[in-house]
């Protein structure tokens, strides 16, 4: 044994020297770590019979305290209509609770209940009759307070709400029916309202499904000609119509069609389309053709008949040049498409077409954050330490989003609340998302096979490790009165032999706020370790000798980083803390500062694994390294390589970076060795 | 051709064939839709000066601009009173809950109606004052100009936010006398778009919590969705329009979640 092994045994001399039996108590104590200072120590203090903290009482009531809303207030909740920050309906501190009048005089209510309870805060849908708007989840007086109509569904299941199809020209809207005549009359058209169609998707068919052409009629006595659908071909919706019986409607023809006899004429010019990928197009009464093909400019080819007919009927995106590609920045063809990672938009100097001044953009996006494309729609995940399962202090997971060419970040909820998960459908297209990470109910659990259900918890199991002498029976088989703590506390039959931590530790709110401190506690520890002084001299370990192990330590000190922004971690921008934990080995006694070092996957045979499974498995850097060490080889010192070795097979790829320590030294206690020795 | 040797028979027919001429123009612009719009701009007139100099003054005036913009950065409010402060900016929380885990509950249902009159609050003096200064320039070229009580209506619509000025004014030279009574004038804005994608999200807030930004985006590809989640469980929401780069913030919080064990 190396390390704390040693110092025990040279702190046993020193006792046995004194010649008395004595009962020292291990105990770790988790702290905080906030990254910007050492505020984490191990130490180690002996007590002489009685050292025993209550840390379960601890643990659980912080747990239980955790299941509880935070800002519930700890006096009387009331329900305030209106706060004074101007909140409608919030469960407030009547203090809290605006009792000003109202514009109806009465004064703003307040009861001693919860908001569900109340009838003045009774949720219902506010309905705004001018645009045709339902808002959910809305309180009568806010709803009032705007000139909207209240109604007690909160849902807005109600007949002014029931969406319809809206067909509106060649696109569509599943909207209500008011809100339909509103949009009908804003795009100048009239209100196309199916309420039998039940679901958007069968809208967007129904729209998609209308019949387009050549709308023909007289004005200014010319013939000219609008390119619009069969329902806008009226009078009503024509401008300066000469003679309404002239309005003719030629299905799939276009105003440029030389048997229509029209003033139209086809153009270079091109244009896009709202609602439309590509690029079209235009003739010289301002209508869309079909999709700009330089090989189809009229003016070149007047007497080719695919030219005219290509200017003569309408032409699907199918039967358009170079059909099923995005035709990214392509001079010659303009058939975007959306869903390929294109659509019109206005060409650069640099990449103009033959003709107009449209082009098939890119929306695809180049040389991301990560380094690697991606196509538009594509959502990834992104972290502060490049890695998944980074828990760093201050770290954060975010979700990129490829969007019209551009790179959207969303950063997912703070303190790690949210973690980002990413996953690929259709040949690679990636999709992620924020979503909840459910730690909060990991250290309570007590099997494995519960810690890992992943449909109800985001935790790992940290098994108990084992050491050479199979460290985990010890513990099981001898523990004894005296031990308290998650990790230590593993008594076969009541619990597996481990601990059950987050899969990502969560942040905490550090500064302002001394909870954060006691958080970390939740996993601390103790060990009473009794010694029996022999007649002649020297002492001999008796009971819960386990606890003098290195191995114990390093895995409090694990399960204490996993916890949350506690023990000896980097932040997130990599800068490496070695506080965040003390374990003390005698009462009152202020344990030496401990050198730490970093985990070596390499000295694992699974690759990352976690501190539990190759507790022996820590490496010191050069600049780390204690002169003092014990245990210590030249520059790199490794302990109990053996035992990380034989642990592999238990590798929990939590996928954590795990900050491990390496114990060279407590400078106290040698201190205290020293002046005996 | 007989006719053709009679000299003043032939200026008799130069002359029907120029009234002719004159009478086809005059119908072209009295008739045609074309010609209507040429009118003002070939025969220029104190008439459409007032009104062209009071509608280019409002179009022009940054202060209204900047109040558009101030309203449409706090969430449709200019004085917001329940909000979150992100980046010196007081944005409005239009579904808003202060406890753990529960949905918000909707502040401001109605936000178009809202920021229409939020606009409407902020930008009459300036345009009253736009009317002042067309005032003067009109007495200043020797009229009589008075003007009775103005009242304006603001309406945010596709593309455009509509300032209706209903502003009795009489101009007086001698014996002539000018009135007018409406002007409407228009200015860019893709204010209505962006606050019809905020109702959906926050129906979609109020009902699940966290609405995907990425379904806005798709299915609005002018409209670019940001959203930024604070540390006490709100977000905060950030549309642009991709072309004309405004920008609609608004703050929602619910369901939210406690940081650490204990918050």
């Amino acid at each position: 044994m190396h390390g704390l092994q040693d110092t025990v045994d040279k702190m046993n001399e020193k006792i046995k020297k004194e010649g008395k039996e004595n009962n020292d108590s291990i105990s770790m104590k988790n702290k905080l770590n906030s990254n910007n200072k050492d505020n984490c120590n191990l130490f180690f203090s002996s007590i002489i019979i009685f050292g025993t903290i209550l840390v379960a009482l601890l643990v659980f009531s912080t747990i239980i305290s955790a299941q509880t809303p935070v800002n519930t207030p700890s006096e009387v909740s009331y329900c305030c209509e209106k706060t004074l920050s101007g909140a409608y309906c919030q469960n407030a501190p009547k203090e809290q609770c605006d009792t000003s009048p109202k514009s109806t005089g009465e004064s703003y209510s307040v009861s001693p209940t919860s908001c569900d309870s109340t009838s003045y805060c009774q949720e219902g849908c506010c309905y705004d009759s001018k645009e045709g708007i339902c808002m959910e989840n809305t309180p009568k007086e806010a709803c009032k307070k705007q000139n909207g109509a209240w109604s007690d569904s909160p849902t807005c299941n109600t007949p002014q709400c029931q969406l319809g199809c809206c067909v509106l020209g060649e696109q569509a809207a599943y909207v209500p029916l008011v809100r339909c005549k509103k949009l009908a009359s804003l795009y100048g058209l009239q209100t196309d309202f199916r309420k039998d169609i039940q679901n958007e998707l069968s809208c967007i068919n129904l729209a998609q499904a209308q019949d387009t052409g050549a709308c023909v009629y007289e004005s200014e006595f010319e013939s000219t000609c609008k390119f619009t659908t069969r329902g806008e071909c009226q009078g009503d919706k024509l401008d300066a119509v000469g003679n309404l019986s002239s309005i003719r409607f030629y299905k799939d023809y276009l105003c440029t069609a030389p048997e229509l006899n029209t003033i139209c004429q086809p153009l270079k010019e091109t244009t896009c389309i709202a609602g439309k990928d590509g690029v079209y197009f235009k003739d010289s009464c301002g209508n869309a053709a079909n999709i700009y093909d330089s090989a189809m400019i009229y003016e070149n080819n007047r007497g080719s008949a695919e030219v005219i007919d290509y200017w003569t009927k309408v032409k699907k995106k199918e039967e358009s040049c170079n059909s099923g590609n995005a035709n990214i920045n392509s001079k010659n063809c303009g058939n975007c498409d959306y869903l390929s990672g294109s659509t019109c938009g206005t060409a650069q100097k640099s990449n103009s077409p033959l003709y107009g001044n449209y082009i098939c953009q890119d929306l695809n996006c180049h040389d991301t954050a990560n380094g690697k494309d991606y196509k538009n729609g594509e959502s990834w995940c992104y972290y502060d330490n490049g890695k998944e399962t980074s828990d760093n202090v201050g770290s954060r997971h975010y979700r990129h989003i490829c969007s019209m060419g551009e790179e959207i970040v969303e950063p997912c909820e703070d303190f790690r609340n949210e973690v980002c998960t990413e996953t690929t459908i259709n040949n690679g297209f990636s999709q992620a998302g924020c979503t909840v990470n459910k730690w909060q109910d990991c250290l309570t659990q007590k099997r494995s096979k519960d810690c890992t259900n992943s449909d109800l918890r985001d935790c790992t199991w940290i098994p108990v490790a084992k050491d050479v002498q199979d460290f985990g029976k010890q513990v099981t088989d001898k523990i004894s009165g005296g031990v308290q703590g998650l990790l230590f506390n593993v008594q076969e039959g009541e619990r597996d032999q481990g601990v059950c931590v987050p899969e990502i530790a969560p942040g905490l709110k550090f500064w302002g706020d001394s909870a954060a401190t006691t958080q970390c506690d939740l996993v601390s520890s103790n060990c009473i370790v009794t010694y029996e002084k022999s007649l002649i001299g020297g002492k001999k370990c008796v009971k819960n000798c386990w606890c003098e192990s290195q191995t114990v330590a390093l895995q409090l000190i694990n399960v204490c980083t996993k916890i949350g922004d506690c023990g000896p971690k980097s932040n997130y921008l990599g800068v490496f803390s070695k506080g965040g934990y003390e374990v003390t080995v005698k009462k009152g006694a202020s344990g030496p500062e401990l050198q730490l070092g970093k985990f070596d996957p390499s000295l694992t045979s699974g690759g990352q694994a976690s501190t539990a499974a190759n507790p022996g498995a820590y490496v010191t850097t050069p600049a780390q390294t204690n002169p003092q060490a014990f245990g210590g080889s030249g520059n790199q010192t490794v302990f109990g390589g053996s035992a990380a070795a034989q642990a592999a097979g238990n590798t929990q790829t939590t996928g954590n970076v795990i900050q491990g320590l390496i114990v060279n030294t407590y400078n106290k206690v040698a201190g205290n060795i020293n002046k005996t020795n | 051709m007989k006719i053709f040797r009679n000299k003043r028979g032939q200026i008799t027919i130069f002359i029907i064939v120029a009234l002719v001429i004159v009478a086809l123009i005059v119908v072209f612009f009295a008739l045609s839709k074309t010609g209507i719009i040429k009118i003002p701009a070939i025969f220029p007139g104190q008439d459409t000066d007032l009104k062209s100099q009071f509608i280019k003054c409002v179009e022009d005036n940054k202060n209204i601009d900047n109040s558009v913009k101030l309203i449409s950065s706090q969430g449709g409010s200019l004085n917001p009173s329940n909000y979150i402060l992100y980046d010196s900016v007081k944005v409005e929380y239009l579904c808003y809950i202060n406890e753990y885990y529960k949905p918000c509950v909707m502040q401001k249902p109605l936000i178009l109606n809202n920021a229409e009159s939020e606009i409407r609050k902020a930008s009459i003096e300036e345009i009253s004052k736009c009317m002042e200064t067309v005032k003067k320039n009109i007495e200043a070229q020797g009229n009589v100009v008075s003007l009775g009580k103005m009242e304006l209506n603001v309406s945010i619509i596709p593309e455009n936010i509509i300032y209706s000025v209903k502003y009795p004014v009489t101009i007086q030279k001698n014996e002539n006398q000018q009135k007018y009574d409406i002007f409407e004038i228009r200015k860019p804005s893709e204010l209505y778009q962006m606050i019809m994608v905020s109702t959906s999200i926050l129906n979609y807030e109020a009902r699940y919590g966290e609405a995907d930004i990425l379904t806005y985006m798709t299915y609005y590809p002018t409209i670019r969705v940001n959203r930024e989640k604070m540390d006490d469980g709100s977000t905060v929401y950030f549309l642009s329009e991709r072309n004309t780069k405004e920008v609609f913030m608004f703050a929602v919080r619910s369901y939210a979640w406690p940081a650490g064990y204990s918050g």
